[in-house]
């Protein structure tokens, strides 16, 4: 057998921690981080639980930590010698699976959706370019394992999820609610003077959400 | 342990025609409960290219035109009475996307943005499109679900209907993250499942959570099943690398005005590839691949380069790529920044992507035969005959979802007691709880996957009768081996469990599909057999309609009724008028040229 070259952290609920686990699979050109798990689970172990959907960038279900930083596994090259993990700031349920619970509930708490005064659908709208930049959006909750801030159990922050959305209805011309006043209440400024959260499609989160909502820039 | 839960409304399924319905069946007071397989929201709607149809932009539009554009691309299959049902309500569909929060791509100026052009087999220029295709459908769904508060089971998968005979009254499902099993009684229940791509695994533009659920709920409960062995194949796909195999990289559009379909060999196998439904021309690419002149990877040449040469082309391929981008993204991926570019060729197959075939319905959703029961979106059979025309399918959703949906409230606000037979829940629910633990020879995942190349290999976009038997011997192989799997004993997140629970499905849509491909016995539309390779509509202008009777297969074949749009008829664009449209500009000066395109494309706008 040949010499393991990817490490899988397996979050197990018995014991309440990840359980590194090492495997060797041939990366050959082009191969993804999501055919590694595949090549695993069909090659070792069936039952290593992970998420995928689409395999091509847009379901979002695939996020995982790729040397500690979030990636889609099915964009992301795989490489010789990497780890892969469970999103971090999310509670793990079982190897690579998260739970996306709390920050589902989150859309219904802080009424992520759009707040319209009544427009006639259809008509004439005068749509922002950064709301075009942000609604590529695909919610696969990768960007909270970026931030160091962000904690699932620390409802007081928003965290860079809730505050893209906040950012793409305050750009959304329709939208009838003060996002900016309920960034604030959900502790944006701590934001700042920080840029450390990442995108798995390129958003540029503290620019073009982040930044607008605290009213940076002509944004 | 089977924990039980009740309301008005159950939607299976969270893609777009199970929430909308869900959204629906809320605002008018029903308590609706939503099963979603995977995270809601994830599903074909989000993954979808965002092209929806709006059929009253052109002014000689109507809805007797699409609906003849519909039938006609549709080969005479399509269940007239649901086509005229869509047809009349399509121009709403729009509108109610945007009143659920999805934004269609506006001009600078703030006015709509349609595609200037029809899609192939539309008759008139009908289609908007959204900022990053169907992403943010997915994200307007959340937040309609979450505003009216429906309750969404996520991953959880619905193994049976339940209910008392021909009446339907809710489900048993698994919820996967947990191990837990729940009945959920309902007054009434639709079925929004999707399609089956993943049957085609790797050669599919679909979501993993297609595994045709849906079709094998209904068959169970005693529904019909019509014109299963029509399969849509997308023409252009990537063929290499590996992870991107049956990954879309264009609709016949793509091609543009002057782009080739060659063979490995560099000959012509299809001309004027744009004007083409997508059945042709994935037909085509079949049969030239057939005769031995594939390449290596195992497609055909898509060669794009003339375009660059002429204005027309250049222009339109610019608009296609501003129109497409994630697709346009997969090449860039997949052969390198030249292709991307359109300067060096596209290696391309067909992928699986569409179903049209599926539950046999009245023209108000109603599911055949079953009482309580709707059936919308993918999962209905009928409205797309032999072929779906771009643009549909995301309309479809949102017109039938909002049909069911009110018609599922008010139903249910009728409704009384509801009856279910117990035994046969709880049996259901054993059977399944049964299966971790299971220690037999096979890994269900293995049989998916050789359930997944069977077919691709044999009931594919090509078929002959030698390959058409050989699959269901294979299915029948496939079976045994069913009833000695090995499944990890473990009830949470388990990955066995899943997919032993999903072959069940593939198995059974499997068999369908090949049992309805052996009896139509020519070739139409996302049908092409070898065998029968012309349209016979003397003998087979019918449905095929398949019933399930003592967990038995029935076949029936039935005529179709040409209720408003009678053989002969014709649809889709007048391809003598684009030509004379080219020809006029083709005498212009570039300069002229550049300058009339980029205000028909609207392309000066974007900059």
């Amino acid at each position: 057998m040949e010499e393991p070259n990817i490490i899988v952290e397996r979050y197990d609920p018995a014991l309440g921690v990840c359980v590194p686990a090492s495997y060797f699979v041939p990366l050959k050109d082009g191969i993804t981080v999501l055919q590694v798990l595949l090549y695993i689970s069909e090659t070792y172990d069936t039952t290593l639980a992970f998420r995928y959907g689409c395999r091509a960038t847009k379901c979002g279900e695939c996020a995982v930590d790729v040397n500690g930083r979030p990636r889609l596994a099915c964009l992301t090259p795989a490489r010789e010698g990497m780890t892969i993990s469970p999103l971090k700031h999310l509670r793990p349920i079982r190897d690579i699976i998260v739970d996306r619970a709390p920050l589902d509930e989150r859309i219904s708490e802080l009424r992520l959706y759009v707040k319209s005064s009544g427009e006639r659908p259809l008509g004439a709208l005068k749509v922002p370019e950064s709301y075009e930049r942000l609604i590529g959006c695909l919610e696969c909750y990768g960007c909270v394992s970026s931030c160091p801030q962000f904690d699932w159990k620390k409802r007081e922050f928003g965290g860079p999820y809730v505050f893209v959305r906040l950012a793409q209805l305050h750009l959304d011309p329709r939208d009838g609610e003060d996002r900016r006043a309920q960034a604030r209440s959900l502790g944006i400024e701590r934001c700042s003077s920080c840029s450390q959260c990442t995108c798995v499609k390129g958003i540029a989160i503290r620019r073009d959400a982040i930044g607008t909502l605290l009213g940076e820039g002509k944004a | 342990m089977l924990t039980q839960l009740e309301c008005d409304v159950l939607c299976i399924g969270a893609g777009g025609g199970g929430i909308v319905a869900a959204v629906t069946a809320a605002e008018r007071g029903a308590r609706v409960i939503v099963l979603s397989k995977r995270p809601y929201g994830s599903g074909n709607t989000r993954i979808a290219g965002g092209l929806v149809l709006l059929p009253n932009i052109s002014p000689e539009d109507s809805p007797e035109a699409l609906m003849r554009d519909m039938v006609v691309a549709g080969e005479f299959l399509n269940n007239q009475a649901l086509v005229e049902t869509f047809c009349e309500r399509a121009p709403h569909a729009a509108e109610l996307m945007e009143q659920f929060g999805v934004i269609f791509s506006r001009k600078r100026s703030g006015t709509l943005a349609p595609l200037p052009v029809p899609l192939a087999g539309h008759g008139f220029p009908r289609t908007l499109t959204i900022y990053s295709e169907g992403v943010p459908i997915g994200t307007a769904l959340r937040g309609a679900a979450s505003r009216v508060g429906v309750q969404v089971l996520d991953e959880t998968i619905a193994v049976r209907l339940i209910g008392d005979g021909a009446n339907v009254a809710g489900a048993i499902a698994l919820r996967w993250l947990t191990g837990e099993m729940v009945m959920i009684r309902a007054k009434q229940t639709i079925l929004a499942t999707g399609g089956l791509g993943w049957l085609y695994y790797p050669h599919t533009s679909n979501s993993r959570a297609m595994t045709g659920d849906g079709y094998v709920l209904a068959l169970r409960a005693g529904a019909e099943l019509v014109d299963m062995e029509q399969q849509q194949f997308i023409p252009f796909a990537l063929t290499h690398p590996e992870p991107m195999v049956g990954i879309v990289c264009g609709e016949p559009a793509i091609a543009g005005p002057y782009g080739r379909l060659l063979d490995a060999k560099g000959r012509q196998i299809l001309t004027r590839v744009r004007m083409k439904t997508r059945a042709q021309v994935s037909a085509a690419m079949s049969l030239a691949k057939e005769h031995g002149i594939a390449t290596q990877h195992g497609g055909m040449v898509l060669d794009l380069t003339p375009n660059l040469k002429k204005v027309l082309g250049t222009k339109m391929f610019e608009f296609l790529k501003r129109t497409f981008p994630s697709m346009i993204d997969a090449v860039r991926r997949a052969y390198g920044e030249d292709a991307a570019k359109g300067r060096t060729p596209w290696d391309v197959f067909p992928t699986a992507h569409y179903q049209m075939g599926g539950i046999k319905v009245t023209p108000d959703c109603r599911v055949w035969g079953v009482k309580n029961l709707f059936a919308i979106g993918e999962v209905q059979g009928g409205l797309h005959g032999g072929n779906r025309i771009g643009s549909t399918s995301l309309a479809e959703l949102f017109v039938f979802g909002s049909l069911a949906g009110n018609l599922a409230a008010e139903a249910a606000s009728r409704t009384g007691d509801i009856s279910v037979d117990i035994s046969t829940a709880k049996e259901t629910s054993a059977h399944t709880n049964s299966l971790p633990g299971k220690s037999g020879s096979h890994k269900p995942i293995f049989l998916v996957r050789r359930l997944q190349r069977i077919l691709w290999e044999n009931v594919g976009p090509i078929r002959d009768e030698g390959r058409l038997t050989h699959a269901l011997e294979e299915i029948q192989r496939i079976r045994e081996m069913q009833s000695d799997v090995c499944i990890s004993g473990r009830r949470e997140c388990n990955p066995d469990w899943l997919d032993a629970i999903e072959l069940d499905a593939m198995l059974l849509a499997g068999e369908v599909i090949v049992r309805s491909a052996l009896m139509r016995k020519e070739s139409r539309g996302g049908h092409v057999r070898l065998d029968y390779t012309r349209r016979d509509d003397k003998a087979w202008l019918k449905n095929i309609v398949v019933g399930m009777h003592d967990d038995t297969l029935a076949l029936r074949a039935e005529d179709v009724p040409l209720s408003r749009i009678h053989l002969g008829s014709k649809g889709g664009a007048n391809p003598l008028r684009e030509r004379i449209q080219f020809l006029i500009l083709n005498i212009l000066p570039r300069k002229a040229q550049s300058k009339i395109l980029d205000a028909r494309l609207n392309l000066g706008d974007d900059s």
